[in-house]
């Protein structure tokens, strides 16, 4: 996993490129509290090489929706595989997040 | 029939991703079922692990798979304090916004659409028992 912040257009991205599970969750937590989300900034997650994602994981993305909404910056999720796709859209996650 | 014991301990759960690949083997079950197998089986063995018994105990519990009338069938057994997971759960309404959503109740819900039926029993001798069925062909 990892975290690009490019100044110039004030998008982050974290990138994802592994299972999401129970036993990794700590490692995306602690980027997600290296984020510093102000007005206007675009928030991209790239899962285009995470291919599961646990319960657990699900609520870190709802969490970051969340606070994105809350101070004005935007989120994206790019690249999700099919069967985690499908868990977006039975838990209504597509409703709410920008999926690219 | 297949059967797994686990600890309650977090560092057990991985061991849940062999299991379902075994299940995978033996039932013939097709890359989206196992995949969501996985996020079925690891969401209810975690709630065992960390609310089903005190801290400081050491305890197992079981998950044992079946095919049964064109069904599997799952069960997952402990003998730890009663929870009902479909009763407890909270309702979860998938149209509202972000900003309107629970944290939690997400797992049961999620195990509630991907398996076609999840039942929970309560046995006299103080055992949890969920049932969990899937149609295969």
């Amino acid at each position: 996993m990892d975290i690009i912040k490019n100044q110039q257009d004030s998008t982050i991205t974290i990138v994802i490129d592994e299972p999401l599970k129970a036993q990794n969750l700590s490692e995306l937590q602690k980027l997600v509290e290296e984020l510093s989300l102000g007005f206007g900034t675009k928030l991209i997650i790239d899962c285009t090489d995470m291919d599961y994602i646990c319960s657990s994981g699900l609520r870190v993305f709802l969490q970051l929706s969340k606070d994105a909404k809350q101070v004005g910056a935007s989120l994206v999720v790019r690249g999700l595989q099919p069967l985690v796709l499908n868990v977006f859209q039975i838990t209504g996650f597509d409703k709410f997040i920008a999926i690219e | 029939m297949k059967s797994l014991v686990l600890k309650n301990k977090i560092e057990e759960l991985p061991r849940l991703e062999t299991f379902v690949e075994e299940l995978g083997d033996e039932y013939a079950l097709d890359p989206a079922l196992c995949f969501n197998l996985n996020l079925v089986l690891e969401e209810l063995a975690t709630n065992v692990a960390l609310y089903a018994f005190p801290k400081d105990e050491e305890h197992d519990f079981l998950i044992t798979a079946d095919k049964n009338d064109g069904n599997l069938v799952l069960h997952i057994v402990d003998d730890g304090v009663p929870f009902n997971p479909v009763e407890e759960a909270p309702e979860v309404d998938v149209t509202l916004g972000a900003e309107d959503r629970e944290i939690g109740g997400l797992g049961i819900f999620l195990v509630q659409q991907l398996m076609d039926k999840v039942e929970y029993e309560r046995t006299d001798d103080g055992k949890n028992v969920l049932t969990l069925v899937k149609k295969i062909a």
